[in-house]
């Protein structure tokens, strides 16, 4: 066998052939001059900062509390709620975007709630990506975040390294797990210390909790958590995850990338004994995320997704999302009623109906942190959702309850634009503006007169003629309201003219 | 033609000549990094970024390194990319167990191997292109090849 490095170059020889030329883009846009590239994550966050404000003011919360000092990290301060109990303090509105984080700006963090406090440590700056100036840096602080008292206190320093790689973090009985690489530790929020672990036999990009053991399936591993050392798993295939591992209260379901091949698969800890499952078909499984409901995993690539149900070891496809495709890959977390899922700045729920309703206080959204209290198999009723705010790349973090949402009037999605209703509005009439049909008015009978339009972008005043494309290469442009008539457009009159057939809102009459 | 009409021709000549120059430098950079089927958009991302900012970029000592951090940069949010496997290519004298072990390495030891030894960049190249030093290159590449052989179970003294 020849050695690695002929071998490298061997099929970088053969594999580069295979993909495409790129065209000359002056070709293709001739003009030379300095335009805005398509930059999705950005487009999103610069929105998401016009919805944090907006929400802020509906949730009735400082925008900015004059002493955002951290304090010292009290020893009592996971001990006042027991474990199981989680506070609720958002509002009638179901979200309340939280005070900003302690934190520079940075991205792909390590969260987990603690049974008491939100944890995030750790992440990454990437300048460029996030429009930022200065180089791309790694981090090794954290913060924590106790929703009762509204505060965040910063986490005493650690002995994880700073290194580009994303950090993943799971809580359990003993403290957080944090893992960086093969380097781990764990952190106790009880005294706000820390304590270095044995290393990973190999670099973790999990960790699943299963109560017995922290299981990771990147490291091949199972950590013990009075010894702090890990033992091989048992015929653990090698394997490079395309979703963090679900746990079901009974096997580790894992999707992963195996000699290259696409391949799912069940682990029962008890039994140590690995069975191939089926994989979701139609989905992009290079954006696949993936949630225990309690009852079934529910996965999505952003776009589509799919249900599987472990006793018929089979996959039943869902409706497809309310959200549009998010080309960062797809988020998605297990609450009370089923899951919940975000594209860029558009959040979705799914109910046991398996109905998805859009969500009308869109945030960006890069991760999910459920209000998981133990290793029950119900689904937390809560989530964290934690983004970044740009142009200032600061973080952001907001405190949800889905199921205010499921309460709350209807939204109508439209495109890429959710109208959030008012109470008691109504759906009257619409009509095609111009003569090829593809404008529309939309008039709805509202006790205010206003109702709110929101892009899935995450902007709650849309500007004039702001021009979005949807997944399918349409543009849409939405139009500034602050009466009852709405007005959208679509270059597609087909589909313009089904926003009112497909509308849930019924007429008035 | 005036002056203007001229210095445009010769501006569009110049950047279609880099991108000829390039852009296949780029692909098989990117495939190895960020997968066979994410390497076109980076590619794309470099590119356009490039003809935007041309006369930026045209003044670069190593514009290669400065686009694959662009193409990186705008990519790399997005899930990983996957390599097709050898057999798929017809190429025998490589394992097939290679993909898996490059897939397992970390984003930095993937990207310094396959720039060195995948697509014969200079260390100076890559440690422009990956914000490194020279030899913290060289150290991640010695990484991801001791990791590479003990995967491929490779006897190094044969």
């Amino acid at each position: 066998m020849s050695d690695v490095i002929d071998q490298l170059h061997s099929y970088a020889d053969a594999v580069t052939p295979t993909v495409g030329a790129t065209p000359n883009p002056r070709l293709v846009n001739p003009a030379p001059v300095q335009r805005p590239v398509r930059r999705p994550l950005r487009v999103a966050v610069i929105a998401a900062v016009i919805v944090v404000m907006a929400g802020l003011v509906v949730a009735g919360v400082d925008a900015v509390r004059s002493d955002p000092t951290p304090r010292a990290h009290g020893p009592t301060s996971t001990s006042a709620t027991p474990r199981g109990t989680v506070p609720m303090p958002v509002d009638s509105s179901g979200v309340e975007i939280m005070e900003r984080p302690p934190l520079s700006p940075r991205g792909d963090v390590a969260a987990a709630w603690t049974g008491r406090e939100l944890m995030i440590w750790g992440g990454d700056l990437e300048a460029f990506n996030m429009g930022l100036s200065g180089p791309d840096r790694s981090f090794t602080d954290g913060a924590t975040y106790d929703p009762t008292t509204r505060t965040w206190q910063a986490m005493a320093s650690g002995p994880l390294p700073a290194t580009a790689t994303t950090p993943v973090a799971v809580a359990t009985p003993r403290g957080v797990v944090i893992a960086r690489d093969a380097k781990v530790a764990i952190w106790n929020p009880e005294t706000n210390s820390w304590r270095a672990l044995a290393d990973a036999p190999e670099p973790v990009s999990d960790l699943t909790d299963i109560g017995t053991a922290v299981i990771s399936v990147s490291a091949r591993s199972s950590l013990d958590l009075g010894s702090g050392t890990w033992q091989p798993l048992p015929n653990a295939p090698r394997t490079v995850l395309m979703a963090p591992p679900i746990w079901t209260g009974a096997e580790l379901i894992v999707f992963g990338l195996r000699s290259s091949e696409s391949a799912a698969a069940a682990y029962d800890p008890r039994s140590r004994i690995w069975r191939a499952i089926p994989l979701p078909q139609g989905l992009n499984l290079n954006a696949l995320s993936a949630a225990w409901d309690g009852q079934r995993v529910v996965a999505t690539d952003g776009a589509r997704a799919a249900a599987y149900l472990t006793a018929d070891n089979a996959w039943k496809p869902l409706p497809p999302l309310p959200t549009r495709y998010s080309e960062n890959g797809s988020s998605i977390a297990a609450v009370a009623p089923g899951a919940v899922t975000a594209g860029p700045g558009a959040v979705g729920i799914l109910d046991r109906a398996d109905h998805w309703t859009p969500l009308p206080y869109p945030i960006a959204v890069q991760q999910f942190v459920p209000l998981r209290t133990s290793q029950s198999s119900v689904a937390p009723s809560q989530v964290f959702m934690i983004g970044t705010q740009y142009p200032s790349g600061l973080l952001a973090a907001a405190l949800v309850d889905p199921t205010h949402w499921l309460a709350a009037p209807p939204a109508v999605q439209v495109g890429l634009v959710s109208v959030a209703l008012p109470t008691d509005a109504r759906f009257v009439d619409a009509a095609v503006l111009d003569a090829n049909g593809s404008r529309l008015r939309v008039r709805l009978s509202t006790p205010t007169g206003a109702c709110v339009i929101t892009s899935s972008y995450g902007s709650s005043v849309t500007p004039q003629g702001w021009t979005q494309v949807d997944a399918a290469g349409r543009d849409w442009v939405t139009h500034p309201t602050t009466s009852d008539v709405v007005a959208l457009s679509c270059e597609d009159p087909v589909i313009a003219q089904s926003i009112v057939r497909d509308s849930p809102v019924s007429p008035v009459g | 033609m005036g002056v203007g009409d001229n210095e445009e021709a010769n501006d569009a000549a110049g950047f279609d000549a880099f991108v000829v120059d390039v852009e296949p430098r780029l692909r098989r950079a990117f495939i190895g990094c960020r997968g066979a089927d994410v390497a076109p958009d980076a590619v794309a991302e470099a590119l356009a970024y490039a003809w935007e900012h041309w006369e930026h970029v045209r003044a670069l000592d190593n514009p290669s390194g400065y686009l694959f951090r662009v193409g990186q940069s705008r990519t790399r949010r997005r899930r990983q990319g996957v390599l097709p496997a050898p057999t798929a290519l017809r190429c025998a004298e490589v394992e097939p167990a290679l993909i898996p072990a490059l897939m397992s390495l970390s984003d930095r030891q993937r990207t310094a191997v396959w720039l060195v030894h995948g697509c014969d960049w200079s260390y100076a190249e890559v440690a422009d292109a990956m914000h490194l030093s020279a030899s913290a290159v060289g150290t991640h590449v010695a990484r991801a090849l001791a990791h590479l052989r003990d995967q491929l179970e490779v006897d190094t003294n044969v």
